[in-house]
Protein backbone atom coordinates (compact mmCIF):
# COMPACT_ATOMS: atom_id res chain seq x y z
CA UNK A 1 0.00 0.00 0.00
CA UNK A 2 1.27 3.01 -1.10
CA UNK A 3 1.48 6.16 0.83
CA UNK A 4 2.77 9.78 0.40
CA UNK A 5 5.14 10.26 3.30
CA UNK A 6 6.69 9.72 6.99
CA UNK A 7 7.06 12.60 9.51
CA UNK A 8 9.19 12.52 12.87
CA UNK A 9 8.72 14.74 15.53
CA UNK A 10 11.44 16.38 17.48
CA UNK A 11 11.88 14.83 21.15
CA UNK A 12 8.20 16.34 23.20
CA UNK A 13 6.80 15.52 26.11
CA UNK A 14 3.07 14.46 26.62
CA UNK A 15 1.11 16.09 29.02
CA UNK A 16 -2.10 14.14 30.25
CA UNK A 17 -4.89 16.56 31.84
CA UNK A 18 -7.47 14.09 33.68
CA UNK A 19 -9.79 15.22 36.38
CA UNK A 20 -13.19 15.22 37.25
CA UNK A 21 -13.62 18.88 37.58
CA UNK A 22 -16.41 20.96 35.31
CA UNK A 23 -14.91 19.75 31.81
CA UNK A 24 -15.10 23.47 30.29
CA UNK A 25 -13.62 24.57 33.48
CA UNK A 26 -10.67 22.28 33.17
CA UNK A 27 -10.44 22.54 29.74
CA UNK A 28 -10.09 26.27 30.21
CA UNK A 29 -7.98 26.89 32.69
CA UNK A 30 -5.30 24.34 31.09
CA UNK A 31 -5.54 25.98 27.56
CA UNK A 32 -5.19 29.27 29.35
CA UNK A 33 -1.94 28.01 30.84
CA UNK A 34 -0.81 26.97 27.33
CA UNK A 35 -1.66 30.60 26.10
CA UNK A 36 -0.03 32.08 29.02
CA UNK A 37 3.22 30.53 28.58
CA UNK A 38 2.93 30.19 24.44
CA UNK A 39 3.29 27.10 24.04
CA UNK A 40 2.73 25.23 21.13
CA UNK A 41 0.78 21.98 20.70
CA UNK A 42 1.64 20.07 18.13
CA UNK A 43 -0.45 17.24 19.20
CA UNK A 44 -3.89 17.16 21.08
CA UNK A 45 -6.43 14.84 21.87
CA UNK A 46 -9.27 15.09 24.59
CA UNK A 47 -12.08 13.15 25.64
CA UNK A 48 -15.32 13.28 27.98
CA UNK A 49 -15.86 9.98 30.19
CA UNK A 50 -18.03 8.93 32.70
CA UNK A 51 -15.13 9.64 34.86
CA UNK A 52 -14.27 12.91 33.84
CA UNK A 53 -12.42 14.90 31.25
CA UNK A 54 -8.90 13.82 29.70
CA UNK A 55 -6.86 15.52 27.23
CA UNK A 56 -3.70 14.61 26.05
CA UNK A 57 -1.13 16.71 24.63
CA UNK A 58 2.31 17.10 23.58
CA UNK A 59 4.41 20.53 23.72
CA UNK A 60 8.41 20.60 23.14
CA UNK A 61 10.74 18.87 25.67
CA UNK A 62 11.84 22.13 26.36
CA UNK A 63 9.15 23.92 27.57
CA UNK A 64 8.09 21.04 30.35
CA UNK A 65 9.77 22.59 33.08
CA UNK A 66 8.10 26.01 32.66
CA UNK A 67 4.52 24.35 31.84
CA UNK A 68 4.98 22.41 35.52
CA UNK A 69 5.91 25.51 36.81
CA UNK A 70 3.08 27.50 35.75
CA UNK A 71 0.84 25.05 36.66
CA UNK A 72 2.22 24.69 40.60
CA UNK A 73 0.64 28.01 41.31
CA UNK A 74 -2.67 26.40 40.44
CA UNK A 75 -2.68 23.32 42.76
CA UNK A 76 -6.13 22.15 42.01
CA UNK A 77 -5.14 22.26 37.67
CA UNK A 78 -1.98 20.90 38.80
CA UNK A 79 -3.28 17.62 40.62
CA UNK A 80 -4.62 17.04 37.11
CA UNK A 81 -1.74 16.80 35.36
CA UNK A 82 0.47 14.34 34.85
CA UNK A 83 4.00 13.96 32.47
CA UNK A 84 5.39 11.69 30.35
CA UNK A 85 8.82 13.27 28.44
CA UNK A 86 10.67 11.38 26.02
CA UNK A 87 8.01 11.35 23.52
CA UNK A 88 7.83 11.91 19.94
CA UNK A 89 5.54 11.76 17.25
CA UNK A 90 5.28 9.48 13.34
CA UNK A 91 2.75 11.17 11.44
CA UNK A 92 1.89 9.45 7.66
CA UNK A 93 0.06 11.07 5.42
CA UNK A 94 -2.28 11.29 3.92
CA UNK A 95 -4.70 9.32 6.02
CA UNK A 96 -8.31 10.39 4.59
CA UNK A 97 -10.06 8.61 6.98
CA UNK A 98 -9.00 5.45 5.44
CA UNK A 99 -9.63 2.58 7.79
CA UNK A 100 -7.07 0.45 6.33
CA UNK A 101 -4.24 2.58 6.88
CA UNK A 102 -5.37 3.28 10.64
CA UNK A 103 -5.23 -0.60 10.89
CA UNK A 104 -2.10 -1.41 9.22
CA UNK A 105 -0.21 0.93 11.18
CA UNK A 106 -2.08 -0.51 14.16
CA UNK A 107 -1.11 -3.96 13.59
CA UNK A 108 2.79 -3.06 12.51
CA UNK A 109 3.07 -1.03 15.44
CA UNK A 110 1.81 -3.92 17.56
CA UNK A 111 3.87 -6.62 15.94
CA UNK A 112 7.19 -5.02 16.61
CA UNK A 113 5.86 -4.40 20.43
CA UNK A 114 6.17 -0.25 19.89
CA UNK A 115 3.46 1.05 22.75
CA UNK A 116 1.78 3.80 21.46
CA UNK A 117 0.72 6.81 24.05
CA UNK A 118 -1.96 8.40 21.97
CA UNK A 119 -3.30 8.11 18.13
CA UNK A 120 -5.57 10.75 16.23
CA UNK A 121 -6.40 11.43 12.92
CA UNK A 122 -6.62 15.19 11.11
CA UNK A 123 -8.12 16.07 7.79
CA UNK A 124 -4.10 15.15 5.77
CA UNK A 125 -2.81 12.70 8.47
CA UNK A 126 -2.44 9.91 11.33
CA UNK A 127 0.05 10.57 13.98
CA UNK A 128 0.92 8.61 16.77
CA UNK A 129 2.75 9.39 19.99
CA UNK A 130 5.37 6.87 20.77
CA UNK A 131 8.36 6.89 23.33
CA UNK A 132 11.19 8.81 21.34
CA UNK A 133 13.47 6.23 21.43
CA UNK A 134 11.43 4.42 18.87
CA UNK A 135 10.82 6.71 16.62
CA UNK A 136 13.41 5.43 14.12
CA UNK A 137 12.25 1.70 14.96
CA UNK A 138 8.67 2.47 14.10
CA UNK A 139 9.28 4.37 11.02
CA UNK A 140 11.36 1.37 10.11
CA UNK A 141 8.47 -0.78 10.66
CA UNK A 142 6.06 1.03 9.16
CA UNK A 143 8.11 0.97 5.61
CA UNK A 144 7.76 -2.54 5.73
CA UNK A 145 3.81 -2.11 5.01
CA UNK A 146 3.62 0.80 3.57
CA UNK A 147 5.52 2.54 0.29
CA UNK A 148 6.91 5.74 0.50
CA UNK A 149 6.65 7.59 -3.00
CA UNK A 150 10.12 7.59 -4.37
CA UNK A 151 11.33 10.65 -4.21
CA UNK A 152 10.28 11.03 -0.66
CA UNK A 153 12.00 9.93 2.28
CA UNK A 154 10.79 9.66 6.27
CA UNK A 155 11.86 13.50 7.32
CA UNK A 156 12.67 14.59 10.83
CA UNK A 157 11.42 18.35 11.82
CA UNK A 158 14.70 20.18 11.27
CA UNK A 159 13.27 23.59 13.25
CA UNK A 160 10.49 24.82 15.74
CA UNK A 161 8.47 28.12 15.61
CA UNK A 162 8.46 29.09 18.95
CA UNK A 163 5.72 32.35 19.45
CA UNK A 164 7.38 35.20 20.47
CA UNK A 165 5.71 37.93 22.46
CA UNK A 166 3.60 40.09 20.10
CA UNK A 167 4.83 43.44 18.81
CA UNK A 168 2.19 46.57 19.51
CA UNK A 169 2.69 49.57 16.66
CA UNK A 170 3.47 51.55 19.45
CA UNK A 171 6.18 49.90 20.60
CA UNK A 172 4.55 48.08 23.48
CA UNK A 173 5.55 44.63 24.55
CA UNK B 1 4.68 25.28 -21.63
CA UNK B 2 2.72 25.35 -18.08
CA UNK B 3 0.08 23.97 -16.95
CA UNK B 4 -2.07 26.90 -16.56
CA UNK B 5 -4.90 25.08 -13.67
CA UNK B 6 -2.13 23.35 -11.78
CA UNK B 7 -1.41 24.98 -8.16
CA UNK B 8 1.62 23.04 -6.58
CA UNK B 9 0.95 22.86 -3.26
CA UNK B 10 4.45 22.65 -1.18
CA UNK B 11 4.50 22.08 2.48
CA UNK B 12 5.53 19.66 5.34
CA UNK B 13 2.47 20.03 7.31
CA UNK B 14 -0.14 17.71 5.68
CA UNK B 15 -2.75 19.17 7.09
CA UNK B 16 -2.23 22.67 5.90
CA UNK B 17 -1.38 20.92 2.14
CA UNK B 18 -4.85 19.13 2.49
CA UNK B 19 -6.98 22.21 3.69
CA UNK B 20 -5.19 24.42 0.92
CA UNK B 21 -5.82 22.08 -1.64
CA UNK B 22 -9.42 21.39 -0.83
CA UNK B 23 -9.87 24.96 -0.62
CA UNK B 24 -8.45 25.45 -4.34
CA UNK B 25 -10.11 22.51 -6.04
CA UNK B 26 -13.17 23.69 -4.44
CA UNK B 27 -12.20 26.90 -6.43
CA UNK B 28 -12.29 25.11 -9.96
CA UNK B 29 -8.38 24.33 -9.74
CA UNK B 30 -6.27 21.42 -10.63
CA UNK B 31 -3.88 20.80 -7.16
CA UNK B 32 -0.78 18.92 -7.14
CA UNK B 33 1.20 18.62 -3.55
CA UNK B 34 4.51 17.82 -2.33
CA UNK B 35 6.03 17.62 1.16
CA UNK B 36 9.96 19.42 1.21
CA UNK B 37 11.83 21.17 -1.29
CA UNK B 38 13.39 18.07 -3.08
CA UNK B 39 10.06 16.29 -4.34
CA UNK B 40 8.52 20.16 -4.94
CA UNK B 41 11.04 20.73 -7.64
CA UNK B 42 11.12 16.97 -9.29
CA UNK B 43 6.79 17.86 -9.38
CA UNK B 44 7.69 21.34 -10.76
CA UNK B 45 9.93 19.18 -13.16
CA UNK B 46 7.15 16.81 -14.48
CA UNK B 47 4.07 18.70 -14.19
CA UNK B 48 5.02 22.71 -15.07
CA UNK B 49 2.23 23.97 -12.65
CA UNK B 50 1.44 27.68 -13.33
CA UNK B 51 1.76 28.88 -9.46
CA UNK B 52 3.21 26.98 -6.32
CA UNK B 53 2.30 27.78 -3.40
CA UNK B 54 5.31 27.74 -1.66
CA UNK B 55 6.05 27.03 2.72
CA UNK B 56 9.37 28.89 3.66
CA UNK B 57 10.42 26.14 6.39
CA UNK B 58 11.02 22.86 4.96
CA UNK B 59 13.71 20.04 5.38
CA UNK B 60 15.96 18.65 2.54
CA UNK B 61 15.15 22.07 0.44
CA UNK B 62 13.86 25.37 2.46
CA UNK B 63 11.34 27.46 0.49
CA UNK B 64 14.00 30.08 -0.16
CA UNK B 65 16.23 27.95 -2.42
CA UNK B 66 13.72 26.33 -4.52
CA UNK B 67 12.05 29.84 -4.55
CA UNK B 68 15.83 31.06 -6.13
CA UNK B 69 16.01 27.62 -8.21
CA UNK B 70 12.48 28.55 -9.94
CA UNK B 71 13.15 31.86 -10.93
CA UNK B 72 16.98 31.15 -12.17
CA UNK B 73 15.85 28.60 -14.76
CA UNK B 74 14.63 29.93 -17.48
CA UNK B 75 12.50 26.56 -18.11
CA UNK B 76 10.43 27.75 -14.82
CA UNK B 77 10.92 31.30 -13.98
CA UNK B 78 7.54 32.40 -15.69
CA UNK B 79 6.14 30.34 -13.10
CA UNK B 80 4.01 32.13 -10.23
CA UNK B 81 5.93 31.73 -6.64
CA UNK B 82 3.82 32.28 -3.74
CA UNK B 83 5.53 32.08 -0.33
CA UNK B 84 3.95 30.69 2.75
CA UNK B 85 5.74 32.65 5.36
CA UNK B 86 4.74 31.80 9.00
CA UNK B 87 6.92 33.78 10.80
CA UNK B 88 6.65 37.21 8.82
CA UNK B 89 5.46 38.37 12.12
CA UNK B 90 4.98 36.08 14.61
CA UNK B 91 8.50 35.61 15.22
CA UNK B 92 10.66 38.90 14.28
CA UNK B 93 13.79 37.35 15.59
CA UNK B 94 13.79 34.49 12.39
CA UNK B 95 15.33 35.18 9.61
CA UNK B 96 12.93 34.07 7.87
CA UNK B 97 10.64 37.23 7.32
CA UNK B 98 8.81 38.97 5.05
CA UNK B 99 11.89 41.56 3.89
CA UNK B 100 13.94 38.34 3.03
CA UNK B 101 11.06 36.70 1.20
CA UNK B 102 11.01 40.06 -1.21
CA UNK B 103 14.99 39.11 -2.13
CA UNK B 104 13.91 35.21 -3.25
CA UNK B 105 12.24 37.01 -6.36
CA UNK B 106 9.30 35.54 -5.32
CA UNK B 107 5.85 36.91 -6.41
CA UNK B 108 3.89 37.28 -3.80
CA UNK B 109 3.51 36.45 -0.17
CA UNK B 110 0.58 34.56 1.90
CA UNK B 111 0.78 35.10 6.26
CA UNK B 112 -0.15 32.00 8.36
CA UNK B 113 -1.87 31.04 9.78
CA UNK B 114 -3.77 31.06 6.55
CA UNK B 115 -6.99 32.93 6.39
CA UNK B 116 -8.61 30.98 3.15
CA UNK B 117 -10.59 33.99 2.10
CA UNK B 118 -7.24 36.02 1.98
CA UNK B 119 -5.28 33.13 0.16
CA UNK B 120 -7.55 32.72 -2.49
CA UNK B 121 -7.63 36.53 -3.16
CA UNK B 122 -4.01 36.59 -3.69
CA UNK B 123 -3.98 33.41 -5.65
CA UNK B 124 -6.32 34.88 -8.12
CA UNK B 125 -4.98 38.62 -8.12
CA UNK B 126 -1.54 36.86 -9.18
CA UNK B 127 -3.05 34.62 -11.82
CA UNK B 128 -4.63 37.77 -13.46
Amino acid sequence: MRIKGLKISEELCLVRLSGKAPADRLLKAFCGLLADGRINTPFMTTACRPGGLQVDCCVAAADQAGLERRASVEPALSACLSFRPGVGLLTLFPHRASLEVLGRLQAVLAENRIPVFGLASSIGALTCALAYDCLDAAAAAVQTCFELEDNHAPFRAEFTVSQATRRHPGGRE
Amino acid sequence: MSNDKLILVVDDDPDLVESVSMKLESEGFQVAKAYDGVEAWDRIKDEKPKMVILDVMMPRKNGYELCDEIKKDDKFKDITVLLLTAVADAVPTTTYTHMDGKTTLADDFIPKPIDMDKLMEIVKDNLD
